[in-house]
């Protein structure tokens, strides 16, 4: 996207240059907030997406150009998204024993281990700071690459792979604390 | 706790919790609908906003009318005519202020279809 479209847009509010900017930055826009809202919220990603341009096309006037207008847009994005997210309903997988079939030729009592497994790191996900549970949902959930996400998010590439370390650090200091917990709780 | 776990074990243990989530995806139309929205949005907006401007202003001028008017009769409120008049003038003045955009346009319609 080049700047005359955007300033073009700035200048004369031309609805056709507005829908070049938005088809420009839809899917990026669209990726970063539903990482932002997660798997299980109850939220449709696309109409967060729309409102996020609707904001930006009353807003358009605070952007004085400063900055990237890609940067200005995604913390509209972003901000825009984080209110929706403290509104919205959660809904993390439960373990339900129902889901298991006794007559499934897998053994039934790994896959009852392992739907408890993943309700819980669904939690320990649900848990993680905002910013470093935007880049986790956006690597392993919408599969953006390590540059993608540096665009989506408007951070430089190595700031994105120290928040996924730091991510990963987390989860497993929480997973493997649960182990141990098992583990203690075998040995008594 | 002996063994740590790696950052593949992770990698795949946040894998498995997020897969088959749907990842949604965005309508084909959607930049085109976006537009729309937008720019009715922006339509509707400004129509308020003038309206709303339309609406002090009326309420700003009635406000004015009709103070002066009250302020002139003032001084024969103790008489019986005064509290009359006051009576009449104090209801129709948070009428008008309150409905005057209303009757205004009611009264030029009127007077534009007798004339016609």
């Amino acid at each position: 996207m080049d700047d005359q479209t955007v300033k073009g847009f700035i200048e004369t509010r031309d609805p056709e240059l507005f829908r070049a900017i938005v088809e420009e930055y839809q899917y990026r826009v669209f990726r970063l907030v539903a990482s932002v809202l997660g798997p299980w919220t109850d939220l449709d990603a696309e109409e967060v997406t729309q409102e996020v341009f609707l904001r930006v096309y009353q807003k358009i006037g605070q952007f004085r150009g400063e900055s990237d207008f890609g940067s200005w847009l995604q913390r509209v994005a972003y901000t825009t998204a984080l209110n929706h997210r403290q509104l919205a309903r959660i809904r993390l997988p439960h373990d339900s024993k129902g889901s298991i079939s006794i007559e499934s030729e897998e053994n039934p009592l790994a896959r009852l281990l392992d739907s408890v497994a993943r309700s819980r790191v669904a939690s320990i996900l649900e848990e993680l700071p905002g910013l470093y549970r935007t880049v986790v949902y956006l690597y392993y959930w919408q599969e953006c690459g390590i540059a993608e996400i540096s665009r989506s998010i408007g951070a430089p590439e190595g700031t994105v792979k120290s928040y996924l370390h730091r991510a990963r650090e987390r989860i497993r200091k929480k997973l493997e604390r649960d182990v141990d917990a098992g583990r203690d709780r075998r040995q008594q | 706790m002996n063994e740590r776990m790696n950052d593949e074990t992770i990698d795949r243990i946040v894998r498995d919790a997020v897969q088959g989530r749907p990842r949604g995806a965005l309508s084909p139309f959607f930049a085109a609908r976006t537009a729309n929205s937008a720019q009715t949005a922006s339509v509707e907006r400004d129509v308020g906003a003038r309206s709303r401007g339309g609406s002090v202003f009326l309420a700003i001028y009635w406000f004015l009318v009709l103070g002066t008017t009250i302020m002139m009769i003032a001084p024969y409120a103790a008489s019986g005519t005064g509290r009359v008049l006051f009576a009449i003038l104090v209801p129709l003045g948070f009428a008008l202020t309150l409905y005057g955009r209303e009757l205004v346009t009611g009264l030029v319609r009127i007077v534009a279809v007798r004339v016609e």
